[in-house]
């Protein structure tokens, strides 16, 4: 039998291994499960666990290794504790949080307070620049279950000038690593890399388009798109340049450890197509990202993988093209996105990590039974030469129950035999 | 005239929203009845909407269209106001739902339906079931248009309507929905009378069931 790495890396070469591999939250900003669902699916099974938070502002909660073991994971992320940066320290760094009526934990140094009417602002705990800390990133109203940013947080809403341009703001989905982070991140990694057989993945946090249009608003970016294009081409140039410096300190920390290397998120559709026309996207996005890709390929042995959600299939080949080795998450519940023809098309040449389960429609309100259907059929679908790691399209969401839960996982483990 | 028009209807198509406003005002100057250039931004929008639903346009074309119409209708209000014709196709009362704050999705329905001649009263995000039973009580719309982007808020579109049913509000509207989790078969589900994929969409359906 073949280790857990091994057979997700066969797999991204396009070779059948023994089974079909198998991620939940390794692909952590979009393979994961909301806390909350977690919390239910942790009272299922009669456990007894924190609910550690790793990611706030979408409030995703990191599978257990009984989960791992349950579920037959092969996929963890190189942020998950590991016994060196340790179960004692981690215990020390969560602080407790109130979601809604469940009691979570969270990291410590994540900054929450309280408004008016109940609601929570988060600021930007993150940053590098002390000054910039008090910058309130995202909000959460009472009766959410996330935080977002994009109604009170658009950094760049009001230019009208490339020269207002100057340098990037804070963001928590621009990555500022510290040494001392990617100090603790580095020793992580290597306990994960030389303790168990899991395949590592990484998310650099390195985004070009859909970075642009949180930091302009979609109202000014697609202004800027007709009248404007010099402020487009701007932004895109501040984050490749910052990106650049970043991903290179990321990688050389981690990158002899991970196996999978994730940029974006770069979602470049909606539910019903494109965002932007693929020949502008083309012109002003692609060489930016190509070179973020490239950097990757050069410093590391690592695998690309490049997570963009949507109605995207005019732009599959340009990621093949790019170099890139894996898309996620396959939003087949999108239009235009028949995994028949995603997998004819393109799955000689790309990685489906994804698509395995519609958490849009069926895995939240289905039947158990409905959802095993769902599932087993589009494994069947994607399965056949390799170029597949199972993973539901998206994070978990906080209303779904835990009998489907374990449905989709005892349905994907039947089929997943080659 | 017409030469004007179709300029106008070029521009709404092209996105141009800095010269529409011109063109606008240069037709309401040359004595251009405001209801034909309403008419025209309509049937500009129905092109938009075709091209989008075909793939020949983008969110940003159908967003650049919603904007361009919209600042010809805020041109032509005042000209409208003083007609005797029916000032608008529909009241509109439009909002996401509780718990959701998303508001782009909302803000391009808003342009479009306000370039395509509708009044919209706008309630924001994050609107509980009361406060929109209120202002159907207050505003007297013919359509209330719900959006929700969540799975997790969704299900806030269906106490909307139970909460006007039970208020004795429901029959004399009409409820259309929209967001990217729902689709046709939730609407009929939970009691709309209509979904739309997009906005335009949602202006084609909302006059057909007017």
């Amino acid at each position: 039998m073949l280790t857990s790495r091994e057979r997700v890396t066969m797999a991204i070469e396009h070779r059948e291994p023994d089974v079909v591999p198998i991620d939940f939250g390794g692909m952590d900003c979009s393979g994961g499960i909301h806390g909350l669902a977690y919390e239910k699916l942790v009272k299922y099974f009669g456990l007894r666990e924190e609910i550690r938070i790793y990611d706030p502002i979408q409030m995703l909660a990191a599978p257990s290794e009984f989960f791992l073991k349950k579920f037959g994971v092969d996929v963890v992320s190189v942020l998950r504790s590991t016994p060196p940066t340790g179960l004692t320290e981690q215990d020390k760094r969560f602080k407790d949080y109130y979601l809604l009526e469940s009691k979570l934990k969270i990291p410590e140094e994540i900054d929450i307070t309280r408004g008016d009417n109940g609601s929570e602002y988060m600021r930007a705990w993150f940053s590098r620049d002390a000054s910039k800390r008090g910058t309130i990133v995202a909000k959460r109203n009472p009766s959410a279950c996330y935080f977002d940013h994009l109604p009170v947080y658009i950094p760049f809403k009001d230019v009208d000038k490339v020269s207002d341009l100057k340098e990037l703001p804070p963001h928590h989905w621009i990555p500022e690593h510290s040494d001392a982070g990617l100090k603790t991140l580095r020793k992580n990694a290597k306990w994960l890399c030389e303790n168990t057989d899991h395949a590592i993945f990484g998310m650099s946090g390195a985004g070009i388009f859909e970075m642009t249009i949180y930091l302009l608003g979609f109202e000014k970016f697609f202004r800027s798109l007709k009248a404007n294009k010099e402020v487009v081409e701007r932004v895109v140039n501040l984050l490749v340049e910052h990106n650049k410096i970043e991903l290179k300190k990321y990688l050389d920390a981690v990158g002899d450890y991970l196996q999978i290397v994730g940029i974006g998120g770069e979602d470049l559709g909606s539910q019903v197509g494109p965002i932007i026309n693929p020949k502008d996207w083309r012109e002003l996005f692609k060489p930016a990202i190509k070179e973020l890709v490239d950097m990757i390929k050069s410093r590391t042995k690592c695998y690309v993988m490049v997570h963009s959600c949507g109605s995207i299939k005019p732009f599959v080949s340009d990621f093949i093209e790019m170099g890139i080795d894996i898309w996620n998450p396959v939003q087949i519940s999108a239009k235009n996105m028949d995994p028949h023809e995603l997998k004819k098309e393109f799955g000689e040449d790309i990685t489906f990590w994804g698509g395995g389960s519609d958490t849009q429609h069926v895995l939240p309100f289905a039947s158990p039974e409905k959802v095993k259907d769902n599932v087993k059929e589009l494994v069947e679908i994607f399965k056949p030469g390799g170029g597949f790691v199972f993973n539901q399209i998206h994070n978990v969401q906080p209303e779904t129950p835990p009998q489907n839960i374990v449905a989709m996982f005892e349905a994907v483990n039947e089929v997943r035999r080659y | 005239m017409k030469a004007d028009l179709n300029e106008l209807e070029k521009t709404i198509i092209e996105g141009d929203v800095g010269k529409t406003v011109g063109l606008a005002n240069e037709l309401l100057e040359k004595g251009t009845e405001p209801r034909k250039i309403v008419d025209q931004l309509r049937h500009a929008l129905d092109v938009v909407g075709k091209e989008y639903e075909t793939g020949g346009f983008f969110l940003a074309e159908l967003v650049l269209a919603g904007m361009a119409a919209k600042e010809v209708m805020n041109v032509l209000k005042p000209s409208l106001a003083s007609t005797t014709e029916k000032r608008t196709l529909a009241k509109v009362v439009l909002c996401t739902v509780e718990g959701d704050i998303h508001d782009i999705g909302k803000a391009i329905v808003e342009m479009v339906f306000t370039g395509a001649g509708f009044d919209v009263v706008d309630l924001g995000v994050d609107v509980p079931a009361a406060k929109v039973v209120e202002a159907v009580k207050k505003e007297n719309p013919d359509v209330v248009a719900l959006s929700a982007l969540l799975t997790s808020t969704m299900v806030n579109q269906e106490i909307v309507i139970n909460e006007l049913k039970k208020a004795g509000l429901r029959d004399n509207l009409i409820i259309i929905i929209g967001g990217a989790p729902v689709n046709e078969e939730f609407a009929r589900k939970i009691g709309a009378d209509a979904y739309a994929a997009d906005p335009i969409e949602g202006v084609r359906k909302i006059e057909l069931l007017l």
